[in-house]
């Protein structure tokens, strides 16, 4: 009898542990949305989820990146529509409660896009529980935004950003914030002009027209300011105000730029027509 | 006496030894030198053909669209141009750029190219008068530089020094290269000659500045600080193309290890840009209400109303683009930037240069209805969206258009197609 309590007290003892230890090794994830809205644009754990919920239902066919580009948005509004909803393509508090009520048999299964910083910051906006449980949205966007530039900007794509963030970083590394936008600017500016070759590699390798790609420095790798430079003349800032050329006076002797019409001096460069 | 003969005969030997040694290193140099200069004259060499090759075969496609009267056979014709032109431009692209910094024949090509694409656009005929006319102007100006060009192509081999890096001044000579300084100086005659040249971006900033009162440095130098939040003082204003309508202050100043440089017009004060260098190292605030907060913080500075068209997150910070709104229809072309910092949400970048450099002026009256272009979109693009915009047309003209949003394959793009005469505009292709 005695026997038998022991062989009881073991069992209970097991399950008591085993049911301590088994969440604390695979924790199960809880529906997560936080309280923030979600547009076009939004990063991080909360679109992962959106994605992946929209896919479970049919209506997302992309990558769960945690990134709201456009195929999230075209998911989203058809959601909407479809679930009489008013369709706008944003993400508020009314469509997420559809959408889990739409998706009880989802369950998170981590990040399986390219964004990882997404998922990591997923660990504690998710403890507010469920949908709208959390209120904060301090977790709301990765961490390491900055590591990569985007697929696409205006036209430029993600290898074009990154052989101008090459350029960037070559030529004016060192200068102030605003004289690295403005070779990023230079670089668009002959894009924009039919004096200079139609691509930005054929633009950078043109030859001489460059002097890191002349001496090889347009090979090393470029920090988050020379990217976030590229990125500013992208979304539009042009400090020279369409300078197609560009030269430091202290090392250049080309009659031809000295010829040329100075726009702007910004730091050690003197920005031309 | 031996021993010292041999000590001296060790020496000479080891001078020996190293001198070869030291003689056959820099020979090798050298020899490595030579190979990489060989290389890129070849390469120069290589691309000189190519572009040769394209333009005299440019010049028979215009003669071949002079010839034929047949609208099929001429749209393959000018097709063949644009294709040619393309190809030699991006030849002449890998030439040393010292030799036609001007890039006079660049920019003919460039034109060239983008006639013969407006003609297919509009569906030009072989029999229109107007275009017969370019076609032989074009035709008798490739004459004369694609002869020369085959004269110096014709050369190649049998000259040395047809590229070399010239001594004191560091610049690329030697016969081809000076033949083809030559020829492009030519061209600069007559570059300007087959199209239109397209009205300036600041001739409705003019019109639209010079009526406005002017302020003065000071004056700039609060605008922005006012923006940044601060007294502004120690800060510069620095004025640039004075007496122009179009003049600017460009204003810089720093705040606690921070940089602002901004422009403001002189013209009526406005804000152009403004830019806050601040780092930003984290994302705590909500990109939604970052979003709203844009809205009104342009509202704060006078603009609008707007309609927002763009939004991403880059480097902890939201970057939004908007539309100004002209009776109710977003402008595209007139992108106004505002970026805020995802640690605090406060503006750090601001940009609206475009809505003074290219104002909307008088819109002509649509002629097409949203829903008659959207039966002459392509039956494989699915339309999810679709709405009135204005756009700039290719001679950069403001004209009422409609953006048809919406997917092919699974991608996104975006068409516009003028409500005018349904002509195709622009198509994105939207990530």
């Amino acid at each position: 009898m005695v026997r038998r309590g022991f062989v009881f007290l073991r069992l209970f003892i097991s399950v008591i542990a085993l049911s301590v230890v088994i969440p604390t090794v695979h924790p199960t994830p809880v529906a997560a949305f936080t309280a923030r809205n979600l547009m076009y644009g939004s990063q991080g754990y909360d679109v992962d989820e959106l994605q992946s919920r929209l896919r479970l239902l049919g209506y997302y066919w992309g990558d769960i990146d945690g990134d709201f580009g456009w195929k999230t948005y075209w998911a989203v509004r058809t959601f909407q529509y479809n679930f009489g909803m008013k369709v706008t393509g944003e993400v508020d508090m009314a469509t997420k409660l559809k959408l889990v009520k739409a998706t009880p048999n989802w369950h998170y299964q981590g990040s399986r896009g390219g964004n990882s910083s997404a998922s990591t910051t997923q660990s504690s906006s998710s403890s507010g529980g469920s949908t709208g449980g959390s209120t904060t949205s301090s977790t709301a966007a990765p961490a390491g935004a900055s590591a990569s530039f985007p697929a696409s900007v205006n036209g430029l794509d993600q290898s074009d950003l990154n052989l101008m963030a090459h350029v960037v970083y070559g030529e004016a590394r060192g200068e102030s914030f605003e004289g690295e936008v403005a070779i990023a600017a230079v670089i668009l500016n002959r894009l924009h002009s039919d004096k200079f070759p139609n691509t930005v590699p054929g633009i950078v390798y043109s030859p001489g027209a460059f002097s890191c790609v002349d001496d090889g420095q347009v090979n090393l790798t470029p920090d988050a300011t020379a990217k976030k430079a590229v990125m500013e003349a992208v979304d539009g800032w042009d400090p020279t105000h369409g300078a197609l050329f560009y030269f430091n006076p202290a090392k250049t002797s080309n009659a031809f730029m000295w010829s040329r019409p100075e726009i702007i001096t910004i730091g050690n460069h003197i920005f031309t027509d | 006496m031996l021993h010292r003969a041999t000590w001296v005969a060790a020496g000479v030997l080891a001078v020996v030894a190293v001198g070869t040694t030291v003689g056959y290193w820099g020979y090798d140099q050298k020899q490595q030198k030579d190979a990489f200069v060989r290389a890129a004259q070849t390469q120069y060499e290589s691309s000189f053909h190519h572009l040769v090759n394209d333009v005299r075969d440019m010049r028979t496609e215009l003669a071949k669209s002079m010839l034929t009267q047949d609208h099929a056979s001429f749209d393959t014709h000018l097709s063949d141009i644009s294709r040619l032109c393309y190809a030699a431009e991006a030849s002449l692209g890998r030439l040393p750029s010292d030799i036609t910094p001007s890039s006079n024949l660049q920019v003919y090509l460039h034109r060239v190219d983008s006639q013969v694409q407006s003609w297919m656009k509009h569906d030009k005929t072989p029999g229109d008068k107007d275009v017969r006319q370019s076609l032989n102007t074009l035709y008798a100006q490739s004459g004369t530089f694609v002869s020369q060009l085959g004269q110096i192509q014709s050369q190649l081999g049998n000259q040395a020094d047809a590229w070399a890096t010239g001594a004191k001044s560091g610049q690329t000579v030697g016969f081809a290269a000076d033949g083809l300084r030559r020829v492009d100086r030519q061209v600069a005659s007559f570059a300007d000659n087959p199209l239109p040249q397209a009205p300036k971006p600041t001739a409705g900033a003019n019109q639209t500045l010079q009526k406005q009162p002017k302020i003065t440095a000071n004056q700039a130098i609060k605008s922005v600080a006012k923006v940044a939040g601060v007294s502004g003082t120690g800060w510069q204003a620095k004025l640039y193309r004075g007496g122009l309508p179009t003049a600017y202050f460009n204003v810089k100043g720093t705040v606690q290890n921070r940089h602002i440089s901004a422009e403001v017009s002189q013209s009526g004060g406005h804000l152009l840009t403004y830019y806050d260098d601040r780092p930003v190292k984290s994302s705590k605030y909500d990109f939604a209400t970052a979003a709203t907060d844009a809205t009104k913080w342009l509202k704060a500075q006078g603009y609008g109303p707007v309609q927002r068209i763009n939004a991403m997150q880059y480097d902890h910070a939201a970057m939004f683009t908007f539309a100004p709104l002209v009776n109710g229809i977003p402008v595209i072309g007139q992108p106004i930037s505002v970026h805020i910092a995802l640690d605090n949400g406060h503006v750090v970048g601001f940009n609206a240069a475009q809505v003074y450099a290219n104002p909307v002026g008088k819109v002509p009256n649509a002629k097409l209805t949203v829903a008659q272009l959207r039966k002459r979109l392509s039956p494989d693009f699915e339309v999810k969206m679709a709405k009135q915009v204005i756009v700039q047309d290719e001679n950069r003209n403001y004209i009422p258009a409609a953006a048809f949003y919406g997917t092919m394959k699974q991608e996104t793009y975006c068409i516009v197609l003028s409500a005018i005469d349904g002509a195709e505009v622009k198509i994105d292709h939207l990530t």
